[in-house]
């Protein structure tokens, strides 16, 4: 049932997109300090939450299709868990949004990531992790959602770093 | 004044892999100071903006679960020597911070 969750995901990306232009429009202009509008646009709510199912939920995000076009590159086991390497590579034509989930963080949504042509869907980033965990990609693409997920495991614990 | 950012440009053909490392303590407030026992007040890097001759390419949200010191590492495509890429940070402080490198 991707099409009513995809709808919500949609709107929030686009007023997201909105205070991003805007915001980035000023501070190349040289006109600090960031506009406010920026902390409007965030999706709080998804990021405040603090379970799996209900960060997916409130990201508008739950119920994405598994595909094997989307790749998640992480390590087996993380040595230090404050510092785990991710990438992610999508195939999936017209990838418009990423979300990256830790599921056993205090606060599963790690990142959003919205993107504009120009940009290939294919991002590294460092990311801390609580705990021996399944990481999680959700993709939305033209306008459904696809996922893939896969577990790393981290030999210290905390999320501290 | 935040440190400084450091952003890499490499091209390959027409595309540019872009690694960005963004200065910050990321702090999660769960960790205690080892001195003083207190917890350290929650402070990290909320929204990453990424520019390409001034069009946005990337418009990231971010959170405490993101490593000390973020990197980013990106590609934007149709790229050529002497464009703009930028990266623009701000934090859940209001705090922020910017950079322009010019493809080589």
């Amino acid at each position: 049932m991707p099409m009513p969750r995809t709808a919500s995901a949609s709107t929030t990306r686009r007023r997201a997109a909105l205070g991003g232009l805007a915001a980035l429009a000023a501070a190349v202009a040289g006109l600090f300090p960031w506009p406010r509008a920026m902390a409007a646009a965030r999706d709080a709510v998804a990021f405040d939450a603090k379970t799996l199912d209900d960060a997916l939920a409130a990201s508008g995000t739950a119920g994405a299709q598994p595909s094997d076009a989307i790749e998640l590159k992480a390590p087996d086991l993380a040595e230090n868990s404050a510092i785990v390497h991710v990438e992610i590579l999508s195939r999936l034509p017209d990838t418009r949004t990423v979300w990256l989930f830790a599921e056993k963080n205090p606060q599963p949504l790690v990142a959003r990531f919205d993107l504009r042509p120009g940009l290939e869907p294919r991002l590294g980033v460092r990311i801390k992790m609580a705990d021996s965990a399944f990481l999680r990609v959700v993709v939305l693409a033209g306008e459904r959602l696809y996922m893939t997920r896969r577990e790393t495991k981290v030999t210290l614990g905390g999320c501290a770093g | 004044m935040p440190e400084a950012i450091r952003m890499r440009t490499a091209l390959e053909g027409e595309v540019a892999i872009v690694k960005i490392l963004m200065p910050h303590p990321m702090e999660t407030g769960l960790r205690k100071d080892a001195v003083t026992g207190e917890l350290v007040p929650i402070h990290y890097i909320s929204h990453v903006m990424v520019s390409h001759n001034g069009r946005p390419v990337l418009d990231a949200q971010t959170s405490r679960s993101v490593s000390r010191n973020p990197f980013l590492e990106l590609r934007i495509t149709g790229a050529h020597a002497g464009d703009r890429v930028a990266v623009l940070w701000e934090d859940n402080r209001g705090e922020s911070n910017s950079l322009e490198v010019v493809i080589k």
